[in-house]
């Protein structure tokens, strides 16, 4: 095990880790505006370090540079959707009497 | 590393065995679409672990994607969760499905034995071919009839759906969303999408890539248009569309009719002009994939007003 072996395994697994709790997040939290936050920001966190993690394993600067770009990419996506996703939500619980809800009240209460 | 291996692919197995059944037996519409996306991506990995990277391509493109989202797209439209499930047609269907698992799984298992001539041949024929990847040497020039069927069949496809779309007011689900993070995104994305169309257009002659995934990914780049509200002109017009449709046949059927008038057979091509030809033709089915896709998922013009025009 080179030092870069362990450079990129650490990185890789500290990249999975992020990506689990980002999980455990997504199905534990209470409603859909904090399992944003757990999707957006700890997955494409997970992303990066996985990409650092794949860096030094890349062939050239061009595939390195892929690498990241692909990531900024990831970034730009998911700061969209999540934005759209919590304007599609906050509009549907303005529709469902216009105050926040959480998923608990929400599932109990729709017909 | 073996094992590691072996244990990666098995759990990779496992995962698209409960996506696919979760995907199957959940009770939410919704859910299941969900479930088939990832299920969609999880193949594309699939793909890439059984050494086929165009495939891949093309699954997470066109299965995952493009097909996701006119899925989604028929789920809002439906106004309600149908849970009258009929009794008889799954059971034929499952019967049906576990008879072809059956025959894949013998097909796999009892294999004969794989003549060596095949890949010698292809390998003695790569110089004549035009181009260095050996897939689109395959598809586009020693076995291009079975492209030609391929694309006639997504022409098929896409004059079938025209068939099918009535005349009616825009249904709500395809009402744009005005969002201006959206617009923000697609102002800096668009030009990055269409040029990573063209460049996988442009690299499928020596890297995977090729006509297919460079339509698919153009295809998404107009549905991802259409949704934030930029109408699409050459979508809306009658014969516009239907022009842009076959021109991918058409160049096709001029370039394989090249062949008879210099004395070849259909479908060859001139020697030395391989490479200029097969671009030609890709670059042509290119346009009309990411049409086909694209007028697939719009099934009426943004604007009601349109309707009148006819």
């Amino acid at each position: 095990m080179t030092p870069m072996d362990i450079f990129r395994c650490f990185f890789l697994l500290c990249g999975a880790g992020f990506f689990l709790v980002g999980t455990i997040g997504l199905l534990r939290l209470p409603d859909t505006y904090s399992r944003l936050h757990a999707l957006t920001k700890v997955d494409n966190l997970g992303l990066g370090l996985i990409v650092i993690g794949l860096l030094p394993g890349a062939g050239n600067v061009a595939i390195g540079l892929k690498l990241v770009l692909i990531w900024f990419f990831a970034l730009g996506a998911a700061a969209t959707a999540g934005h759209l996703v919590a304007h599609a939500n906050y509009y549907r619980d303005r529709l469902h009497g216009g105050r926040w809800r959480s998923t608990e009240d929400v599932e109990h209460s729709d017909p | 590393m073996e094992q590691i291996n072996l244990l990666l692919d098995g759990l990779l197995v496992v995962i698209l065995l409960v996506t696919a059944g979760a995907a199957l037996l959940s009770g939410d519409l919704f859910r299941s679409v969900v479930l088939f996306i990832a299920f969609g991506l999880l193949m594309s990995v699939a793909w890439v672990r059984l050494n086929a990277t165009d495939l891949a391509m093309a699954e997470a493109a066109i299965g995952a994607g493009l097909v996701g989202a006119l899925l989604l797209d028929a789920v809002g439209q439906i106004r309600h969760d149908t849970h009258a499930r009929e009794l008889v047609l799954p059971w034929i269907a499952g019967m049906v499905c576990l008879g072809v698992l059956a025959a894949l799984i013998r097909a796999v298992l009892v294999q004969p034995e794989p003549s060596g001539e095949l890949a010698g041949m292809l390998a003695a024929s790569m110089e004549d071919s035009g181009v260095t990847h050996e897939l689109t040497a395959v598809l586009l020039n020693f076995r291009t009839y079975d492209t030609f069927l391929e694309i006639s069949v997504l022409i098929i496809t896409a004059f079938v759906s025209l068939a099918l779309q009535t005349p009616r007011a825009e249904p709500p689900s395809l009402h744009h969303v005005s969002n201006r993070l959206l617009d923000a995104l697609i102002a800096w994305l668009g030009p990055f999408m269409l040029m990573l169309g063209f460049y996988l257009f442009w690299v499928g002659s020596k890297e995977p890539g090729g006509a297919f995934q460079a339509g698919a990914l153009l295809a998404s780049c107009g549905v991802l248009l259409r949704l934030s509200g930029v109408t699409l002109p050459f979508l809306r017009s009658d014969i516009g569309l239907r022009l842009w449709i076959v021109a991918g046949i058409f160049v096709f059927l001029l370039v394989a009719s090249s062949g008879p008038l210099l004395g070849l057979p259909l479908f060859a091509y001139k020697s030395g002009a391989a490479g200029w030809l097969i671009l030609t033709i890709e670059a042509a089915l290119t346009v009309s994939i990411a049409v086909i896709l694209v007028s697939l998922f719009t099934t009426a013009p943004p604007d009601a007003d349109a309707e009148q025009d006819r």
